[in-house]
């Protein structure tokens, strides 16, 4: 009886570890394919999951690092993507700065030539010098531009939040866009309230809120109005611009805010369809969003910023 | 890096007194990260779409692949471990369990995957939805935006690669709508995650990437990334996206 206990105890014991051994060899098996899997991607070799139905740790491991991979690479197509995007708006740009180069150039070379044969008139060179004038306006604009897509180009776009007043910011910005509303004859209906706690970045902010301002001003017609609002639910914070200028024809609210597009309904105004493109990057680097929404007359841009501190 | 594809989708409902065909010859592809809205009005197919693309229904013919997984050649218990790894599903109707609560709704993926709750993740998933001063309430004591807000949280909770969502804001105004959406692009964002959202809703579709046309089971037209030559030009507006 005694003995017969013994035989069981030891059988018991050897199946065991019989048991333990062969499954520390298959985990450790496990491990190294692992280690292989890894080895792989650090030498930027596609992986493949093999376990994808199972329901093993095993199977999950494998899954995530499938995925790992997929994130890094991802990240590599689109960086590539986004650089070839910007050298090309690059030379376009240089291209585009010849034209009024060359015009300022050549109205220089014709004062200068009138001054030296003394026949210039007075109004000979007024007229020069507005060429130039305007001249200098787009070369203005296009350096603008440039400097803007250089900070795309290099991700220099980092957002510093601050505990900044929100309601200066969008001022600040009504202040900047205020001499072109004159010019244009644009009144702005503004309407602050509740002055909410919001984490922001003064500076990218402001320059997203002033770029829905100068597109409301720009595609308002002559002695127009645009409101301006800001206001506060449990969630958000909204800062909505309301215009009721040219409008966009109905299906265009996600391809305005991609990079270089122009609505179907502009003309002559000028622009390079990039305002809204860095507005939204700037806004969802702050974790919130900004939206557009058709009206019979015009349209009604609204960032929406979460009220909290996680983002 | 191609995550979701699918190659020549054909769904045919034929009896002997009529003939539906709900997609007829659909190819769609949706890269890692994206954010891709489909756009169609009812009928056009898009759900149907969906249903394939979440493995939720087997196509009549043609091929789908998620993340280079072919759909097709799994077993329906394969596919439902496949799904519950993988992909996220946001409805229209919430789809909340009513005699659970928020909390219980929430956690209930992971529950059912067997799989311990990221206490940490589930704090910042929460707070990012909002919805932390609901969890311990049932989900007809929340508002609309709120329970789709749960319901996000849920579809978020195993961390899935992919998001599907079938007209999230269809039960929604317009004002939560949007609040909606855009938490669903922040969400996604930040967890590096693809979304593909179906709704008639031009509004809803702005948030995407690249917005995909879909009428009488076919695709009818792409929009997104600008190319170089239609761009640059200046007022050219027709835009192209990834013709394959």
């Amino acid at each position: 009886m005694y003995m017969e206990a013994v035989a069981a105890l030891a059988g018991l014991a050897a199946g065991a570890s019989a048991v333990y051994v062969r499954q520390r060899r298959c985990r450790e098996r496990e491990l190294e394919e692992i280690a292989g899997l890894i080895e792989k991607i650090l030498n930027e070799q596609r992986i493949e999951a093999s376990s994808s139905g199972e329901e093993t740790l095993y199977a999950k491991i494998e899954n995530r690092l499938v995925r790992v991979q997929e994130s890094m690479q991802g990240r590599t197509d689109a960086a590539e993507r986004s650089r070839d995007e910007i050298k090309r708006l690059i030379s376009e740009i240089a291209h585009q700065m010849r034209t009024p180069l060359a015009n300022v150039e050549t109205y220089l070379g014709l004062m200068l030539e009138g001054l030296t044969e003394e026949d210039l008139t007075e109004e000979t060179a007024a007229e020069y010098a507005d060429a130039m004038k305007r001249s200098a306006k787009k070369l203005h604009f296009l350096a603008e531009n440039f400097i803007k897509m250089s900070r795309l180009e290099h991700h220099i776009i980092q957002i510093r939040k601050e505990d900044a007043d929100i309601l200066r910011t969008v001022r600040n910005a009504l202040g900047q866009i205020h001499s072109q509303a004159e010019e244009k004859g644009i009144a702005f209906e503004v309407t602050l309230s509740g002055a909410a706690a919001c984490l922001h970045d003064p500076n990218w902010l402001g320059e997203a809120v002033y770029n829905l301002l100068d597109n409301a001003v720009k595609y308002s017609l002559p002695d127009g109005r645009v409101e301006v609002t800001v206001s506060v639910n449990e969630m958000f914070l909204k800062i909505q611009v309301r215009d009721f200028g040219i409008g966009i024809e109905p299906g265009e609210e996600n391809a305005l805010f991609q990079r270089f597009y122009r609505g179907k309904r502009v003309t002559v105004q000028e622009g390079f369809g990039i305002g809204l493109y860095l507005a939204r990057e700037i806004v969802n680097l702050h974790g919130g969003f900004i939206a557009v929404r058709r009206m019979r007359e015009g349209i009604m841009m609204e960032i929406d910023l979460p009220v909290g501190n996680l983002f | 890096m191609e995550i979701v594809k699918a190659v020549g989708l054909k769904k045919y409902y034929i009896t002997d007194t009529y003939e539906v065909r709900a997609l007829d010859g659909v190819t769609f592809f949706a890269e890692a990260g994206e954010f891709v809205a489909i756009v169609g009005t009812s009928g056009s197919g898009k759900t149907t779409l969906l249903n394939m693309i979440g493995g939720l229904d087997v196509p009549t013919e043609g091929g789908i692949w998620i993340r280079g997984n072919s759909l097709k050649d799994m077993e329906a218990e394969e596919r439902t471990v496949f799904r519950r790894r993988n992909i996220g599903f946001v409805f229209q109707q919430y789809n909340l369990v009513p005699v659970l609560s928020v909390y219980e709704n929430i956690v209930l993926p992971l529950r059912l995957d067997g799989a311990g709750i990221d206490g940490a993740f589930f704090d910042e998933v929460t707070a990012l939805l909002s919805i932390r001063e609901q969890l311990d309430r049932l989900p007809q004591m929340l508002s609309g935006g709120q329970q789709q807000r749960a319901a996000i949280a849920r579809a978020l909770m195993t961390k899935p690669a992919i998001l599907l969502a079938d007209e999230p804001t269809g039960s929604l105004d317009s004002v939560t709508s949007m609040e909606v959406v855009g938490l669903l692009r922040s969400c996604a964002e930040r967890f590096h995650q693809t979304v593909i959202v179906v709704t008639h809703q031009e509004e809803v579709a702005q948030m995407a990437d690249r917005v995909v046309r879909i009428e009488d089971g076919r695709i009818c037209g792409h929009e997104g990334t600008v190319t170089e030559e239609e761009g640059i030009s200046g007022n050219i507006p027709l835009i192209r996206g990834r013709d394959r």
